[in-house]
């Protein structure tokens, strides 16, 4: 045999994988963009919660903590069925609960002292991770959007590394101002230097909603017995149903002690109440998952109305502990300080390969021959997805700071105004010519940005509030030569195409 | 940690430097004709070396989770540096022995 017929399928192969690369990332590279975004956001979800409730700068230990909002909620809440208590921890200091009082189920921070609700009612950084695998769409759409998207996002980068020939070989090559080669090696450089943490954040984040999109062992092994299964994945739990019969919830903070001495010193992490001031009532008592990077080692369960342990449980089958330590991978609740700004980074570099790859895919026909309509529209879409979704992010901040304190469904009208002005963007991207869309909404995603940081407390709150204002105001900065050169092109007579099309 | 980073970037750096493309930008007594064939090999080496000293803080795999995230860090400030300042990185391979040997010596 000789070499060219193994160097002919070779390039055909390649050829295969471009194509796949390029379509894979194009009909999902929105939907991806977006999930990436609000994911590499939600690695600092605690501290946004924390900047976006200034007011709230008490702390306490995490049982003090507990003991505060369950008496809180004992006091404010009856008939409830269940409440499900985060406790604060060395990132956020207000209690997350959720509860149902009167009416249907709320989530509220609590403060960690008086175990109130706090003044400021937002979603705070739950609204990015929320966004990150439901996409704001009903259940069980968005979820299986984000998971199919997920999938897509491995053929890419699988297909990627094939059809991006020289990656390795041009592993630090990055060559500015040159036009299209100029974003092939930004793209390039972004998916190739943190592809390790690329595959195990998209393999991970695949897998955190196996239930969705692998349920055939689970169909195969219990049918339609949720129950069976539920007990069987949790053998530590207790389900029993509330006895009707009124009975008021013992001193929790004994059952706290009992639990941290249980875990073996590790704080406690959450704290589920069911059916508070029944008979019936149960206290469940999770560690927390700071310390490793399993998630959900173990739990224990307390009789609500006398405070003796029903069960407890820790967890060491090998199957559960592995799918455990890779949703525990994907969640990064175990990083330390330092390990998640490698998140961080990390994530902001796939989110901007993905930008990248949508640009790229244009510039490369523009350089080549006169845009088709379906790639202008696409053109035009990027322009609106890639400073949209930005922005909507910027504007929840905005609102969080503008909207009054007391107005009713306040978490809700961040929420709006976070995708009403994402959609407006996306509007003004489709009807603005490209050439000046860019430097427009980048613009506009500048002083958006410097907006969030300069409207609230610069330096209430400790360092957390400084950094992140910081970081808004190093965005703005970093957008400003990108969107002066823009307009500096935008006077400039009209550049000559490099590349003549074929006659 | 401090010397995992040090390793590392002194592996990137000596495998930026076995490149064709990279090797004016940065040029040095390495690329003697006796050591130029041994940067690559050697780069890969110091890479692994800075894997294996991510040992003591491997906490059930956070320390290779923090390895991985640290090769975009050290990766992308070789890629900037080589295209706006590529004698800071040269300056930096001598940081880089410092932070190694710094870092091999208090543990860290």
């Amino acid at each position: 045999m000789s070499a060219l017929p193994s160097a002919a399928v070779r390039e055909g192969m390649r050829q295969c994988m471009a194509w796949l690369h390029g379509w894979t990332g194009l009909l999902l590279g929105h939907v991806l963009f977006l999930m990436c975004l609000t994911g590499t956001l939600t690695v600092f979800k605690a501290e946004i919660s924390r900047w976006m409730r200034p007011e709230t700068t008490a702390s306490a230990a995490p049982a003090d903590a507990m003991v505060a909002a369950t008496r809180w909620l004992e006091r404010n809440t009856s008939g409830s069925t269940g409440w499900f208590l985060t406790a604060p921890d060395s990132h956020q200091n207000a209690v997350q609960a959720t509860y149902d009082g009167t009416g249907g189920y709320v989530t509220r921070a609590l403060d960690p002292v008086s175990g109130a609700p706090v003044a400021r009612e937002t979603l705070g950084g739950e609204f990015f991770y929320r966004f990150h695998f439901e996409l704001e769409l009903p259940y069980p759409w968005g979820r299986l959007l984000a998971s199919l998207a997920g999938r897509v996002m491995l053929t890419a980068l699988g297909t990627g590394i094939i059809a991006h020939k020289r990656i390795f070989k041009d592993i630090f090559t990055f060559r500015p101002t040159k036009g299209q080669r100029s974003w092939l090696d930004g793209h390039n450089a972004l998916g190739v230097l943190a592809l390790p943490f690329h595959i195990m954040i998209t393999f991970t984040g695949v897998l955190t909603l196996a239930s969705l999109n692998l349920p055939w062992g689970m169909a195969a092994g219990y049918g339609a017995d949720v129950a069976t299964l539920y007990s069987d994945l949790t053998p530590g739990s207790v389900t029993r149903p509330a006895l009707g019969e009124k009975a008021p919830l013992a001193p929790i903070a004994p059952m706290l002690a009992h639990a941290q001495r249980h875990f073996g010193g590790a704080p406690i992490g959450r704290v589920y109440v069911f059916n508070p001031g029944d008979k019936g009532a149960v206290v469940v008592v999770y560690p927390s998952d700071q310390k490793a990077i399993g998630y959900m080692p173990g739990e224990i369960s307390f009789d609500g109305a006398t405070g003796a342990v029903l069960k407890a449980w820790t967890e060491n089958r090998p199957a559960v502990r592995a799918y455990q330590t890779v949703y525990g991978l994907h969640m990064a609740r175990f990083a330390p300080e330092l390990t998640r700004w490698l998140y961080f980074l990390g994530g902001a570099m796939l989110t901007m390969a993905i930008a990248t790859g949508m640009v790229l895919w244009i510039v490369k026909r523009r350089e080549r021959a006169p845009l088709s309509i379906g790639n202008r529209i696409l053109e035009r879409l990027n322009v609106g997805m890639l400073t949209g979704a930005p922005i909507g992010a910027a504007a929840f901040l905005i609102a969080n700071r503008l909207l009054p304190l007391g107005m009713a469904d306040r978490a809700q009208a961040e929420v709006s105004a976070a995708l009403w002005s994402a959609g407006a963007v996306m509007v003004a991207g489709l009807a603005l010519r490209p050439a000046i869309g860019w430097p427009v909404l980048l613009g506009a995603l500048a002083v958006a940005c410097a907006c969030a940081a300069l409207l609230g407390p610069i330096w209430a709150g400790g360092p957390v509030m400084v950094t992140i204002n910081l970081m808004l105001l190093g965005v703005a900065l970093a957008l400003t030569p990108l969107i002066l050169r823009q307009t500096k092109r935008l006077s400039a007579p009209v550049p000559l195409r490099r590349r003549m099309a074929p006659a | 940690m401090i010397a995992a980073a040090g390793l590392l970037y002194l592996g990137l750096f000596a495998i930026a430097a076995s490149m064709g493309r990279h090797r004016r930008a940065l040029s040095g007594p390495w690329h003697q004709p006796a050591t130029a064939p041994l940067l690559a090999p050697v780069g890969w080496c110091l890479i692994l070396r800075s894997l294996l000293a991510m040992l003591p803080h491997w906490q059930g795999g956070v320390g290779l989770v923090s390895w991985i995230g640290l090769l975009p860090l050290l990766g992308g400030a070789l890629l900037l540096g080589l295209s706006y300042r590529p004698r800071w990185l040269v300056h930096g391979a001598a940081a880089a022995v410092l932070l190694s040997l710094a870092g091999a010596l208090i543990g860290a």
